[in-house]
């Protein structure tokens, strides 16, 4: 029997392809997903949060164990990195709302641990009648913390980063400021504190009066300049007692770069505390902390703190923190998505780019020019880089991870190693000589601080896109404590995985795995 | 899947975008105009496969209404008057296959490049074949009061995409006459209700991608419907009085008889492959059509006008020897 030839009509055919068309096309939407998970820890508390779809979890991490605290959930996306503060985390959400959680239970008050509620979100404009536009943006980076004003920043999707109080009178819409870059703002906002050392005799340009406003010690800092240069050193006491506090809730609050500079903290506590003195190159966010017991480490005065934003526009923006206004811009040639880091020895900050380069500016008001080196990577520089004992670690979404010496004139390369071909997200996390990167490629590696030779790695069920994070828990007899790095995966089977390091016999890190969280 | 196709767009796109100043969207609708020049003689290859059918509805309509008991014979009388006229009822069709990848290829290019979560740009990072055009990621957003990378929160671009797609439809459909009430012509009136059906389903089908897709796409939308309706309109072929509302201009059009004379010179030379012919003419001459839906003279010439059919001359010679 022949086939009939006019079984098949144009038009008919023409719908058919239609429906194979729109299929295509749906699929094609959701391909690539919206994000990784948002992983933050207390060191002091032995407690991890993690960040992913429509819930924010704490666990509590035991050596071998780990158990659920509480869940936040809500209807819409959480992606970015909690930022913790005090007793409460805050985190955006992809609806553009920012969210306040309790982290414990306090009975007196009536808190319940996980519980929260939403602190702001953007309003609705209404354009004609009952069209409206919606000003609603995804929340991606995490939130920085100005614990002198009690505000809170944060950047948004598309272009604006908003400052909010934590008072808890203040609107659920009540902005103090806004701030205007030309594309999104991907990057947690870096807080800088005031630091002005007891030696520092120089003519101080007056901190923004509003400053002084709500801070119990703002009187050293914010001021007016009689009052700043009659009391300097008393003012320098106080001031370095606040910058100590101060530098450790910015550090909580930087978000991505949190983990760097956290991560930063414990190494450098460990090698410079137990195995080599501080020298001139030692650095790290917790010299801060230190610098008061140390006379040998000089930190860089900074006579006003700053609030620093980086942005996809390619710019580097420093704004006034109290308003928001503009102090100066450096146009960088690539989009930054990820947190500088800052050097409080030289008061310089280091951010990678998608120029593939990882830049280094100098912060210092009068500075004539703001970049002073650049060093080209091999690709997309996405996470902060860490920085310890004066090196500076990165990592790029080529597999490349790169070890840079810090000196006056920028950066000099120590080494550079390729352990993958897949890509490298996230910040390094330096522990016990080892860098440690996690990868695309469902592995996580470490890496000699020496060489950048390869002393293990691990697999991991899903990709390694977020921060890996490190904390130190109580052994069973509740005497020793063991180290744990932490990764985040894609995948919900090992949504967290632990590692603990241990130490063998011959000095050398090795690892075991501890325990994996699923949710 | 059509990786092959998508990642070389996007870093033709991120080119264009670096040297029109960083333009998202002049770059998408030059790079549109471009996609759809260098598709250019697909496209009107197809138009002309589907005028030469649509002029052959006269004649198609007759067949059917001649063997609308006999779907066999239908068939094949249908199969011998589309070889006779040298169209091939599914040339239409290969054009629009070999460009419909393309366009997905434009299609997933424009959303890749409008990465608006950290996944997606990561994604976007692996397809960049020129490194220092990796530079210019991610693209710039704002356009007027746009976000490129999310949908239009003010509903412009839905509608406007609604607007040109129906616009296009409706200029390039061809002109089908309402069926007459008890005509029996199911197969016509099933074609007719269909070619109206989509012209109502396509724009609401992309006035949908367009309310939930980034609109950076819509952008492409328009500019590729109205760059599409400019292609046709260069062409001649679009009846600007059909969307007034008047009357079609009255038209007379030739089928080409695109291939006859090469046949014709080589037709002597070697044996014809040609399917038997049932119809009763060695010979065919010319005929005259007169479309159902004015009062014009379509005259269309026969492919294989003048030549002589010799298997089915050797056959009837066969017949009449034995």
């Amino acid at each position: 029997m022949k086939k009939s030839r006019n079984a098949i009509t144009p038009p008919r055919f023409v719908v058919v392809l239609l429906i194979v068309l729109a299929i295509f096309l749906s699929a094609c939407r959701n391909e690539a997903g919206d994000s990784w998970p948002g992983v933050a820890q207390d060191p002091d508390d032995a407690m991890v949060y993690v960040a992913n779809d429509k819930s924010v979890v704490a666990v509590r991490a035991a050596d071998d164990t780990v158990t659920v605290e509480w869940e936040y959930s809500d209807d819409e996306k959480f992606y970015a990195v909690p930022t913790i503060y005090n007793d409460m985390i805050f985190i955006g959400d992809y609806k553009g709302r920012m969210h306040a959680i309790n982290r414990y239970d306090d009975e007196d008050e009536g808190i319940v641990a996980g519980t929260g509620e939403v602190i702001y979100e953007p309003e609705e404009v209404t354009i004609i009648g009952p069209l409206k536009e919606n000003t609603e943006d995804r929340i991606i980076g995490g939130a920085a913390v100005n614990p002198d004003e009690n505000l809170l920043y944060f950047g948004y999707g598309s272009r604006d980063v908003v400052a909010i109080s934590l008072d808890p009178d203040a609107d659920v819409n009540g902005e103090e400021w806004t701030f205007e870059t030309d594309h999104g703002v991907w990057a947690t906002p870096l807080y800088v504190p005031v630091y002005l050392p007891d030696t520092f005799e120089t003519e101080i340009s007056p901190a923004p009066d509003d400053s002084a406003d709500d801070s119990e010690t703002d009187g050293a800092e914010a001021g007016d300049d009689d009052e700043n240069t009659a009391d300097a050193d008393q003012a320098g006491e106080e001031e370095n007692e606040e910058t100590t506090q101060a530098d450790d809730e910015a550090d909580v609050g930087n978000g991505e770069s949190e983990e760097s500079t956290d991560e930063a903290d414990g190494a450098s506590v460990d090698e410079t505390a137990d195995n080599e003195p501080p020298g001139d190159e030692t650095l790290a966010e917790d010299v801060a902390e230190t610098e008061t017991d140390n006379p040998a480490v000089e930190l860089a005065p900074r006579p006003n703190a700053m609030l620093y934003i980086v942005s996809l526009d390619q710019h580097f923006y420093a704004v006034d923190p109290a308003d928001g206004e503009l102090l100066w811009d450096e146009y960088l040639g690539g989009a930054m998505p990820s947190s500088p880091t800052h050097d409080p020895i030289r008061n310089w900050a280091y951010v990678g780019t998608f120029g593939s380069e990882m830049v280094a500016l100098d912060l210092a008001e009068d500075a004539d020019d703001r970049v002073v080196d650049r060093y080209e990577t091999e690709d997309w520089v996405w996470g902060s880089p860490a920085l310890v004992d004066g090196v500076l670690y990165c990592a790029d979404i080529s597999g490349y991870v790169y070890a840079l010496t810090i000196t006056d004139d920028g950066f000099e390369e120590k080494w550079k190693v390729r352990p993958t071909e897949s890509s490298i997200r996230g910040a390094p996390l330096v522990v016990d000589g080892l860098v440690l990167v996690g990868s695309q490629d469902n592995t996580v590696y470490a890496l000699s601080t020496e060489d950048g030779t390869e002393q293990w790695s691990e697999t991991t069920e899903g990709d390694v896109l977020t921060e890996l994070v490190l904390i130190s828990v109580l052994g069973e007899d509740e005497e020793s404590t063991s180290e744990l790095v932490i990764a985040g995966t894609s995948e919900s089977d090992e949504r967290l995985v632990a590692y603990e390091l241990i130490e063998s016999n011959d000095g050398k890190i090795s690892r075991s795995r501890a325990w994996a969280y699923s949710d | 899947m059509l990786d092959f196709i998508t990642n070389p767009f996007i870093t033709i796109l991120l080119f264009l975008y670096q040297i029109l100043g960083g333009n998202v969207v002049l770059a998408i609708i030059v790079f549109t105009i471009l996609v759809r020049v260098a598709l250019y003689p697909l496209t009107l290859k197809q138009h002309r496969s589907t005028k030469a059918m649509q002029q052959l509805q006269p004649e198609l309509k007759k067949l059917q209404e001649k063997y609308k008991n006999d779907r066999e014979r239908l068939a094949q009388a249908q199969w011998d008057l589309y070889r006779e006229y040298g169209v091939n009822p599914l040339a239409g069709c290969l054009p629009l296959l070999i460009q419909l990848p393309i366009m997905l290829g434009l299609y997933r290019a424009i959303v890749a490049s409008m990465a608006a979560t950290p996944l997606q740009l990561l994604e976007l990072s692996e397809r960049i074949y020129v490194h220092p055009l990796s530079s210019q990621v991610p693209l710039q957003n704002q356009f007027l009061w746009l976000n490129l990378g999310v949908p239009d929160p003010l509903y412009i671009l839905p509608i406007l995409v609604v607007a040109t797609t129906f616009l296009q439809q409706k200029l390039l459909m061809p002109s089908t006459p309402k069926p007459e009430p008890g005509s029996g012509d199911s197969a016509s009136d099933q074609a007719a209700a269909m070619s109206r059906q989509m012209m109502t389903i396509m724009p609401i089908m992309f006035g949908i991608f367009s309310l939930s897709f980034a609109s950076g796409l819509s952008i492409y939308f328009i500019a590729s419907n109205i760059i599409g309706i400019g292609q046709y309109a260069a062409m001649g072929r679009i009846d600007f009085r059909r969307i007034l509302g008047l009357a079609p201009k009255e038209e007379e059009t030739e089928v080409e008889p695109v291939k006859a004379k090469a046949r014709k010179e080589t037709v002597s030379s070697r044996p014809s492959k040609a399917r038997p012919s049932t119809a009763s003419a060695a010979v065919s001459e010319p005929i005259s059509i007169k479309s159902s839906g004015d009062s014009s003279k379509l005259v269309i010439k026969p492919k294989r006008a003048g030549i002589r059919d010799s298997r089915a001359e050797r056959a009837t010679a066969r017949r009449n020897k034995s």
